[in-house]
């Protein structure tokens, strides 16, 4: 009985959704209308701004995921967070003031939104709209994924029920965001997410400190990695066990994708001053740096530990996480770190199940010329759909939780990003160029990760299928925005890009 | 000046990178991509009336930081020699090409955006236009 054996990491788990459900009953109370709803009444300083874009961005995907990749490639892992060092003063030069603007002049809510209003296009924003609605369900399943992960470790349900382990773990993560996502996700607001994201914070730093001194330092965990038969010096090195494309690859999905994802530019709209973004890349790219000491010290603690002998070879990647918080952190250090680890699923869960909702209930009716009545109703129904089929995704799936979020990254990247970094600072860009660029990163994405995932194409693995689709769709606006004429552009709208 | 240079680094290096990532070559095309399409991308959303103003410097500064980094993981024969217990390659990832850029950019982004982001009477007039709108429509 594993969980009895482990009262601090339960009562965590328990205080964790009990301060959650009270801050979205506290925030449900000042909900009074759809733009609280959506945009958090756009009251927040850049303080909350930064911790809630920070929390939503970083997920399993960062506290499981990370480890466990690292784990199997080595230090060449940490290509996807290089990145970090530009991508929140590029999101503020190039996306966050024009789309705050934007929410400023018109009724913008959604991502899909701003391209409808940038674009005057209903082609473009429900391109934008499936676009969304794929990565989303490809994020929920990363989130599903780990959620399993984690839940199947703590339960101790492999040692119970063998290979139906993992199923039975992901069926307890799919009650728990079920439950979350339409009765809580629909209240819990903003406020969790600076709440989870200053947990996360704690746990990532706390966790850090305590995997190096249990590696016996950091002089010691390189040199136990270095010197292991099993991991040896190549896998400190940047390109020790991965092509150098493929550490590339990881670069410019990161590095240009944060430009097209949803779930982070949706917060630049809640800002309640928009000269107040002055401050927000240092605030963002300072919490997201600390946060990544998770990453780090997992990654190079965990290999060190089994090098040492003190822990037995995974069996899984992914478990490198669980495995050292149930081997290794005191009871009361495990506990914070699964209530981070938590936060850091349940934030970005929250986010991407109100997303597919909203594309379902809101962006493509919109695109197609029509509103839903009882828009709260579908919504919930919806978000039941976009999160089961996020479940048999991650199910099936087979493969790290880093990998499924890659894809999910890179689908929303590849889609968004030339439409909105190019197009809201340059007026040459067409609608037909927006949309033809939206649909050629979407289709490319999926269509060359499943051609990977087949064997068809078998070289197409990691980032490569997402990096493709992603310089396709910039060189496609491009293109066909050289071949368009020249857009006219709403007042307002024009207002907004001449700033 | 400044917005048209942004404009042919971007159609220089997104069908470089889409050469190098789809067909695997020309290699230095990833490189391109990688490096040159974010800076080509700040320099078009920093650029006020296709200027930069001082803004060249952090950006000039951070393009060499992030070029020499990728000049030694790319060519340092197994990350080179070690320091604090880890190869140079890695070592300029994790304690330079991180914190470097991101206090570079960042403050250059906060200490330049009364003037060249966001300045009051730019929000009032954004806000004039909304209501020009409002009353045209």
């Amino acid at each position: 009985m594993p969980i009895l054996d482990r009262p601090w990491i339960v009562a965590s788990a328990l205080l964790y959704f009990l301060a959650c459900g009270a801050l979205g009953v506290w925030s449900l109370r000042r909900t009074r209308s759809a733009r609280d709803f959506w945009v958090a009444g756009q009251g927040l300083g850049v303080l909350f701004t930064g911790l809630a874009t920070m929390a939503a961005a970083f997920s399993g995907f960062v506290f499981l995921g990370g480890p466990g990749l690292t784990y199997r490639i080595g230090l060449t892992s940490l290509f996807i967070n290089l990145s970090v060092g530009i991508t929140p003063a590029l999101l503020g030069w190039t996306v966050a003031k024009r789309l705050r603007l934007l929410a400023e002049v018109r009724e913008v809510y959604t991502i899909p939104d701003a391209i409808l209003c940038r674009y005057g296009s209903r082609a473009a924003s429900g391109a934008a709209a499936v676009a969304v609605l794929v990565g989303s369900i490809g994020y929920l399943g990363a989130q599903l994924l780990a959620l399993g992960t984690l839940i199947e470790a703590v339960l101790g349900l492999r040692t119970s029920l063998g290979a139906w382990g993992f199923p039975a773990a992901v069926a307890i993560g799919l009650a728990v965001l079920l439950f979350y996502g339409v009765a809580g996700g629909m209240m819990a607001g903003v406020y969790t997410d600076v709440f989870q994201g200053a947990l996360m914070l704690l746990a990532a730093i706390a966790v850090f400190a305590y995997a190096m001194h249990a590696g016996g330092g950091f002089g010691e965990v390189v040199h136990s990695i270095a010197t292991s038969p099993r991991f040896g010096r190549q896998f400190l090195e940047p390109l020790g066990k991965t092509p150098a494309l493929t550490a590339l690859g990881f670069f410019f999905v990161f590095g240009l994708g944060v430009l097209g994802q949803p779930h982070m530019l949706h917060k630049f709209y809640m800002i309640r001053d928009p000269r107040r973004l002055k401050w927000l890349p240092l605030v963002l790219g300072g919490s997201q740096v600390l946060c990544l000491l998770i990453w780090l010290g997992l990654g190079l603690a965990v290999p060190a530990l089994v090098a040492q002998g003190k822990l037995a070879p995974l069996a899984k990647p992914d478990e490198a996480t669980p495995a050292f918080l149930l081997g290794f952190a005191p009871q009361p250090l495990a506990g914070l770190a699964v209530a981070g680890i938590l936060s850091a699923i349940m934030s970005t869960a929250d986010s991407f199940t109100n997303l597919g909702a909203a594309v379902l209930v809101r962006d493509l009716p919109i695109a197609l010329g029509r509103r839903l009545s009882r828009e709260l109703l579908w919504g919930r129904i919806a978000t039941v759909g976009v999160t089961l089929a996020a479940a048999l995704l991650a199910l099936f799936y087979d493969d790290l939780i880093a990998l499924l979020g890659t894809f999910a990254f890179g689908t929303f990247g590849a889609a968004l990003a030339p439409a909105l970094a190019v197009g809201l600072n340059w007026q040459r860009v067409t609608a037909a160029a927006a949309t033809a660029s939206i649909v050629t990163g979407t289709a490319l994405c999926l269509g060359l990760e499943i051609l990977g995932r087949l064997k068809v194409l078998p070289h197409l693995t990691g980032p490569l299928p997402a990096a493709i689709a992603l310089a396709a769709s910039f060189t496609v606006l491009l293109a066909v925005t050289a071949w368009s004429k020249r857009p006219v552009l709403d007042g307002d709208v024009l207002a907004v890009m001449e700033v | 000046m400044a917005h048209r240079l942004a404009l042919v680094l971007l159609a220089l290096a997104a069908p470089a990178s889409l050469l190098a990532f789809g067909a695997g070559w020309p290699r230095v095309g990833a490189l391109a991509g990688g490096v040159l399409l974010p800076v080509a991308l700040m320099i078009l959303g920093a650029a006020r009336r296709g200027r930069l103003g001082r803004l060249w410097l952090p950006l000039l500064f951070t393009t060499l930081v992030f070029a020499g980094g990728w000049a030694a993981i790319l060519t340092l024969p197994h990350g080179g020699p070690d320091v604090a217990g880890l190869p140079l390659a890695t070592a300029l990832m994790i304690f330079v090409l991180v914190p470097v850029p991101l206090l570079v950019t960042g403050l250059a982004y906060a200490l330049t955006f009364d003037r060249l982001g966001l300045a009051a009477a730019d929000l009032e007039r954004v806000r004039a236009a909304r209501q020009t709108q409002g009353t045209e429509t």
